[in-house]
């Protein structure tokens, strides 16, 4: 069942002039683990931001277990949020942070009490109840503001790039945390972030946005194996997939893409679920999915190429070359050596290719 | 390292005037005033034979009525004066913050038009409220009777006199004080507001749990300055009231004046009073700041 519904959502600002949300339609399932991917400034935060009631979309229905929201105030959502800096307030410990949502809604002190404690063990720094909050260790920090989420025990946790500002160890460290929760208590999660690793690894869903629009929405795998455009396909999976521009070209029934006036093929017609209307199409190939093999090697659908650089990242080997105008990267074997100017010889599976038309959506 | 002590020394060279000034203007009048206290100086005899008569000034002035009076009517202007600002200033603010903010041009104007009172200064402040307090010709009492109710003797009315001029006193800083309190409010994150609202705190509970808390220092400080502007009330008084009517809005500055030049001229004893003076507002600051880093401390 869809906890959260969102239908049509726009939202302007500056009079119109910004389109921040542009007619976004989305369903979270009660339980689910859901992200909200897209780069800076395409409309992710906005969204979020009306789910919890800080901002007002210009039209559009959003409801919550089927209710109506949007003309509610942002306490009467029975959401939480937490947000990307940290908003424990100095002026009181630990404890009171996280007993202030309950003081707020006049629950008796007994009851405070009890479910302070049982979320400060759940997140492990009970020792620190006491502290003051300039005190605590950004991490530490970070899990004071999911306990005063999960004290108010909410219908949906908002998370607005909680771990951006956070240094790498500790911002892994934090994803394994949040999962756990997840599993541990059940909520409902949505999660905006613009880090890609970071969408693959907790979303169970993901919504890919761009200027303001819902491009995808699908399992890691799906987005992955099966990118609705070229936007998608280029903002997921690292490193960055390689496209190459090339001429759809048929003969008989089989079909050849051109690509630096070289054929590659033959696909047949039937392999297709669709056959594009334009001649111009975009390949797209992911680094680790090109084969490389060393010199000149002839043969059908092969291609040869010269290597511009080499990349070592110590534990991966990627090659830079050129072939035509399109600048390619391919993963390598880190257990023979590469060398630039070296001739290689590149080639891929047909089922391995992703095809774009010329308005960048992916041809099936 | 050699540069470094030569830098040191250099600033040392260039802050020193200004450490001489304060000594000279600040410090030299106190002790000249404290040594004046101690003797019999009196304008009025300037043959008389200077004889030391330690405290006894003190102890004079403490058991004289007026000055009992003048002291209760400075602190009272300047509890209520201060605590008005504060309290109309952060109004404002607040306005400020929530409805004005989103509009810059709007904000700049009105920062400007809050700040007018200040800049006219108090003696042209008083000469307007004095007009408008007028029980003929003031738009006040215009209004009031035009309301149906009779005259107000707002200046003249021993009862009414003293909270008068508190009012001229808060009308003239509460914008200064609210621009003040206003960038307080806008140096907080604006998550800490928004988490507010999403937790479902009230504006009332927003303000007494959040913000004003975390503004503790700012209001302290402002609070302060405000109470030392206040204890100089001598312009604003003089011209409305001349600390009248009899000696009903005299304040420990008026009455001072006129002890030692205007009417006995008794300088060694009116002296006294202003060392008094001086000591009590030290306490009532060092108590207060002590208040509030004990709170500090607190951990909260």
């Amino acid at each position: 069942m869809s906890i959260l519904e969102a239908k049509d959502i726009t939202t302007t600002f500056e009079k119109g002039k910004v389109v921040a949300n542009d007619n976004v339609n989305l369903n979270i399932e009660d339980g689910e683990f859901f992200v909200l991917l897209g780069p800076s400034g395409c409309g992710k935060s906005t969204f979020l931001r009306s789910v919890a009631g800080l901002e007002t979309p210009d039209s559009g229905v959003m409801k919550l277990k089927g209710e109506d929201i949007l003309d509610k105030e942002p306490a009467e959502r029975d959401v939480a949020m937490m947000f990307q800096k940290v908003t424990l307030y100095p002026n009181m410990n630990v404890y009171d942070n996280i007993a202030f949502p309950l003081k707020i809604k006049g629950v008796d002190k007994d009851t405070i009490e009890k479910e302070v404690n049982k979320v400060l063990d759940f997140t492990q720094i009970p020792e620190k109840k006491h502290s003051n909050v300039n005190n605590l260790s950004g991490g530490e920090a970070q899990r004071a503001m999911i306990a005063r989420v999960l004290v108010q025990d909410p219908q949906l946790f908002l998370l607005d790039e909680p771990f951006s500002s956070l240094d790498h160890q500790l911002r892994v460290h934090m994803r394994k945390e949040i999962l756990k929760i997840h599993k541990k208590t059940g909520v409902t999660i949505l999660f905006v972030t613009h880090n890609q690793e970071e969408a693959m690894r907790l979303g169970e869903r993901i919504g890919i946005m761009n200027n303001g629009k819902v491009e995808q929405v699908g399992t890691p795998k799906e987005i992955l194996k099966e990118p609705k455009n070229k936007f998608v396909a280029q903002f997921i999976g690292h490193p960055q997939i390689n496209f190459i521009e090339g001429e759809m070209n048929t003969k008989e029934d089989k079909m050849y893409l051109q690509i630096d006036s070289k054929n590659y093929g033959p696909l047949e017609k039937s392999e297709m679920k669709e056959i594009p209307e334009s001649k111009e199409i975009t390949l797209g190939i992911r680094p680790e999915k090109l084969k490389i093999e060393k010199g000149k090697v002839e043969g059908e659908n092969k291609f040869i190429s010269e290597i511009d650089l080499v990349e070592d990242t110590g534990t991966d080997v990627y090659i830079n070359f050129n072939f035509g105008d399109a600048s390619l990267q391919a993963e390598v074997p880190e257990t023979e050596e590469w060398e630039m100017g070296e001739e290689i010889t590149f080639s891929f599976e047909k089922r391995d290719l992703i095809l774009f038309d010329e308005s960048g959506d992916r041809i099936k | 390292m050699v540069t470094i002590i030569k830098k040191e020394k250099l600033l040392k060279y260039l802050v020193s005037p200004a450490v001489i000034y304060s000594i000279l203007a600040g410090v030299l009048p106190v002790i000249y005033a404290f040594r004046n206290s101690l003797f019999n100086i009196n304008i009025r005899y300037p043959m008389r034979t200077l004889k030391m008569i330690g405290f006894d000034n003190y102890i004079n002035i403490i058991q004289t009525s007026r000055f009992q009076a003048a002291l209760k009517n400075s602190l009272l202007f300047s509890v209520e004066g201060t605590l008005g600002a504060l309290i109309l200033g952060f109004a404002i603010a607040l306005y400020l913050y929530y409805y004005v903010r989103p509009y810059p041009l709007v904000l700049t104007f009105l920062s400007t038009l809050l700040v007018v009172p200040v800049l006219a200064g108090k003696v042209t402040n008083a000469y307007m409220w004095k007009l408008l307090y007028n029980p003929v010709l003031g738009i006040i009492n215009h209004i009031i009777r035009g309301l149906g109710f009779g005259t107000v003797e707002f200046l003249s009315n021993s009862n009414l006199a003293m909270h008068s001029i508190v009012f001229t006193d808060i009308w003239q800083w509460s914008g200064f004080i609210a621009l003040f309190l206003y960038a307080g409010l806008a140096s907080l994150p604006e998550e800490f507001f928004e988490e507010a609202r999403v937790i479902g705190a009230s504006f009332f509970q927003t303000m007494r749990y959040v913000i004003i808390p975390n503004l503790k220092g700012l209001f302290l400080a402002v609070f302060l300055l405000k109470f030392m502007i206040s204890l100089r009330s001598f312009g604003l008084i003089k011209v409305m009231t001349g600390g009248g009517p009899g000696v009903s809005t005299e304040t420990v500055d008026m009455y001072l004046t006129w002890l030692a030049v205007e009417g006995r001229g008794a300088l060694s004893r009116a002296s006294a009073g202003a060392i008094i003076m001086l000591v009590i507002t030290i306490i009532v600051f060092t108590l207060i700041i002590k208040m509030y880093q004990g709170q500090k401390e607190g951990g909260k």
